[in-house]
């Protein structure tokens, strides 16, 4: 083994975090630590001060020797034949206990590393059932997305991207590699690095904190998923007797997956949402009715109400009681739960056109991964009370559609046009993209989640009304519930959450913004013509006051005058003899 | 024999899809298995009638279908392709002719039944004066306006509606040499009414209805409704003894930029210079109700 791999320990390295699982979670009935392609034996000192006995295992000869003359127990052992690997591990191992098993930088060396770690997983469940303790390179870290990018695969001596590695992996893939050789992870302490091996050069913008490019790309790699500055993985599992069943695609997932939210309140609504559902043109979608602090008793009603809709419907649908939480966390139980390709909204009162499922999917098909988004269409709504004193409701007014009929971006950023009825998301954009319903929200968290995932994957417009919103003229709604502080104070998250990264505008935007500017420099300057004319009159209007009050001081002054008393008898007879020429037409 | 209400259900085609057709069927089948475990109605027969230009259904499709409905407790269906657009008055009326049952169900076949839709139907029909009860359509509804509480209204909608015996008895069916494809429903639920039954509409009785809107909020309508609904209209306001309105709109549609609309009233002068036009009813105003252009109070106005 080269002496580039001689690694010692240090604090607050990957060995000090294998360390920490090993203390806190192999077996306390045993002694022996095998240290599975051990190197030079970073770990082996410590493990001999915790009191335990160490037992290496490396192809290398000259380690191995290193250890053997610290006075450990080192065995050469090529793990590229696991079943001979495996004999002699269990060989040397003998009657003794074992404690636990670690395997630090191994499994990317490997090429048969699901064999290795099966034959492992048989041993510790042979030896009482004790724990793995393994450590890989973590491939996708930010700085490796940021490299790939620009088209770079910089291999280097040691590091993420090491010339003799052969197995990369993401935390996906460590969790199926593993699941699928029967362990299951029970404790991680990832080592993290915010700067990786990978961190040059220094001078490009897609590496470099505070740089438009490298933020974007950051806030996509976090959001997608755990590990944007991991470097390695650090893990412990646990072998099972049974294993885990990996997740494979399902072939039978419906294009759609629509969610549901109720409360159970409006039974007279809900049931026209699901006979709108139940009217499809097309089957191939799946319901999820969230019921969000519904009473048990009302569950089982809402259970009845949909099993009495054809099987077509009611097979397809999921009665899913979830507690606690805001408006969003009944979707967030929902996406966790979907399975289809998209994933829409309905609320219990929101009612859809019989084409509203086979528009999403005509669209889906011609522009895969788009938001799609519909022409919303509302009505006025009020409760009612129907015959036998149930609850209802009547409409009263015609379907408006007062939103833009073209999802304008810009637009929507301001202030949302599109409720939730009139859209659907890929449900990558969750379970990809990593978006969610902000549940610290109380409202527009719909508008949150649109924004998020029409900035990343786009939108496909579709001219057609396919949905009703439902506006409550009266009663209970969100308009009504929620505070106008809780509506502005969610509207300031909502812009702040997306101001904190650079925003990725589609196509076209520039235009867009240079006719706003245009707009508003043109406006700028039509304010500033009419304050100046308004500047303009109001001088005037001062002028005329003061010559007026002048007037007026010097009409007062002759009025006084001793002429104007004089003359006074005059002017009364003009006053007559007017009125008497008047008198004689 | 069963007590229980016997259901004679009829739906006239004309230019639907077999998709539509079995999705109209699914849902009969499932509002009848519900109502019948229930034990509210007895016997229930389909009748489909077909105005199409080419058949809709073979006879494979029919076995198909009456196979799946028995499961659900339909015990008969009928088809009945008619060779001929008879419209849609003239059409149930031939359905008419072969149901007998307690209770005949009119239905549009771009329809869908809610699973409730014939329990929610019959509730009202306990009362003896109750005629004819119409479901309420979504996601439109009909912007008549009715007492939520009663449900009373001027005329019900033959979109889906549940007539009781007595009402053909006594009035017999549509007046199809008036009303070839509109207003026919709002005759019907006159004359019933001059004959002493109570029209109600049943909110709780749903009804999904595949109207469209276009972009800006306006119903979908075809070319077609142009002349028939103003044939309609002219139609009503004469046979309803209303010699002030048909003068009115006679003016109005001869100068309309719709040729289909001055086709229309030109037609109806026809029909009037020859005698043609039915006999006049309800002279002082007791049951029919004109408003503009509506015949009830409307709640709102579609495309207003």
């Amino acid at each position: 083994m080269p002496e580039r791999y001689r690694f010692q320990y240090q604090e607050r390295s990957v060995f000090e975090k294998a360390i920490g699982l090993l203390s806190r979670l192999r077996n306390p009935d045993g002694k022996v630590v095998i240290d599975l392609g051990c190197g030079y034996g970073a770990i082996a000192e410590l493990v001999r001060d915790a009191g335990l006995t160490y037992l290496g295992f490396d192809v290398d000869a000259a380690a191995v020797n290193d250890l053997r003359a610290r006075g450990f127990e080192a065995t050469i052992a090529d793990l590229s034949d696991g079943g001979r690997a495996a004999t002699m591990i269990e060989h040397q191992l003998g009657s003794r206990s074992l404690t636990a098993i670690v395997m630090i930088d191994v499994l990317e060396h490997l090429t048969n590393g699901a064999e290795i770690l099966s034959s492992m997983q048989r041993l510790a469940l042979a030896r009482g059932g004790v724990p793995l303790i393994l450590a890989v390179p973590n491939i996708t870290h930010v700085d490796m997305a940021g490299k790939l990018l620009l088209g770079r695969w910089d291999v280097t001596p040691t590091g993420l991207v090491d010339d003799t590695h052969v197995a990369f992996f993401s935390a996906r893939r460590l969790d199926w590699v593993t699941q699928s050789a029967g362990w299951v992870q029970i404790a991680e302490d990832d080592f993290e690095l915010p700067e990786s091996d990978q961190h040059f050069p220094g001078d490009v913008a897609v590496l470099q904190s505070g740089a438009p490019l490298r933020e974007l790309l950051y806030e996509v790699r976090d959001q997608a998923g755990a590990g944007v500055i991991v470097n390695e993985f650090v893990r412990a599992y646990a072998p099972l007797a049974v294993p885990l069943s990996t997740e494979v695609a399902d072939p039978n997932s419906p294009f759609l997956s629509v969610l549901v939210r109720t409360q159970a309140a409006r039974q007279a609504t809900l049931e026209d949402t699901l006979l709108s559902l139940a009217a499809q043109t097309v089957c191939d979608f799946e319901v999820i009715v969230l019921a969000h602090d519904v009473p048990r008793q009302s569950l089982s009603d809402l259970q009845y109400l949909i099993d009495a809709f054809p099987e077509e419907l009611s097979a397809q649908t999921r009665l899913v009681p979830v507690d606690g939480g805001g408006r969003s966390r009944p979707l967030n139980v929902g996406i966790d739960l979907a399975r289809g390709d998209y994933v829409a909204i309905l609320d219990d009162d929101d009612v859809v056109f019989a084409h509203w499922v086979e528009t999403f999917r005509e669209m889906a098909r011609r522009r895969p991964g788009r938001v799609i988004r519909t022409v919303p269409a509302e009505h006025d709504v009020r409760p009612a009370t129907w015959s036998a004193s149930r609850q209802g409701y009547e409409v009263v007014s015609a379907p408006r559609c007062r939103w833009a009929s073209e999802f304008d971006l810009l637009e929507h950023l301001f202030e949302n046009q599109s409720p939730p009825c009139s859209w659907a998301v890929p449900r990558s954009a969750f379970r990809d993209l990593g978006i969610r319903f902000d549940e610290a929200l109380p409202v527009l968290e719909d508008w949150d989640v649109l924004l998020r995932a029409a900035l990343w994957c786009g939108v496909a417009d579709v001219k057609e009304v396919t949905s009703i919103w439902r506006r409550w003229k009266l009663g209970d709604s969100s308009t009504s519930v929620h505070t106008e502080f809780e509506w502005s104070h969610a509207r300031s998250a909502v812009v702040a959450k997306l101001d904190a990264a650079p925003l990725l505008l589609p196509e076209r935007s520039l235009t867009a913004l240079h006719r706003l500017f245009a707009s508003e420099r043109q406006a700028g300057g039509e304010i500033a013509r009419l304050r100046s004319a308004v500047d303009s009159l109001k001088a005037e209007r001062d002028a005329l006051a003061i010559r007026c009050h002048e007037a007026s001081r010097e009409l007062e002054e002759f009025r006084r005058s001793t002429s104007w008393k004089a003359t006074a008898p005059l002017r009364m007879l003009g006053r007559w003899a007017r009125r008497a020429a008047g008198h004689g037409h | 024999m069963s007590n229980l209400p016997s259901i004679g259900i009829q739906t006239v085609l004309y230019r639907q899809g077999l998709p539509d057709v079995d999705r109209l069927v699914r849902s009969l089948g499932n509002a009848v298995r519900l109502t019948q475990r229930i034990g509210e109605i007895g016997s229930v027969s389909l009748i489909i009638g077909d105005c199409s230009p080419t058949a809709t259904l073979t006879l494979e499709h029919v076995d198909d279908l009456r196979r799946r409905l028995i499961a659900s407790g339909i015990h008969d269906i009928k088809y009945d392709y008619f060779g001929q657009n008879l419209g849609s008055a003239a059409g149930h009326n031939r359905l008419l002719d072969v149901n007998d049952s307690r209770y005949v169900l009119f239905i549009n076949p771009d329809a869908f039944a809610s699973p409730f839709l014939l329990s929610e139907l019959l509730l009202p029909h306990h009362d003896s004066r109750v005629g004819i009860v119409e479901a309420r359509q979504v996601p439109l509804e009909h912007p008549k306006s009715f007492d939520p509480h009663s449900g009373e209204t001027s005329w019900a909608s033959t979109a889906g509606c549940l007539v009781r015996r007595e009402v053909i008895d006594a009035i017999g069916g549509f007046d199809a040499t008036s009303f070839f494809l509109y207003c026919d429903d709002v005759d019907f639920s006159w004359r019933a009414r001059l004959a002493g039954f109570r029209v109600l509409l049943q909110p709780g009785a749903r009804l999904f209805h595949d109207k469209r809107l276009t972009s800006d909020g306006m119903m979908v309508i075809g070319d077609a409704e142009h002349y028939f609904a103003a044939e309609a209209a002219l139609m009503l306001a004469w046979k309803y003894s209303r010699g002030d309105l048909v003068d009115q709109w006679l003016d109005a549609l001869s100068r309309s930029d719709l040729p289909l609309q001055v086709e229309a009233a030109a037609n109806f002068v026809r029909r009037r210079d020859d005698g043609s036009l039915p006999p006049q009813l309800d002279p002082q105003g007791e049951v029919a109700e004109f408003h503009g252009i509506n015949f009830a109070r409307h709640r709102f106005e579609y495309g207003a």
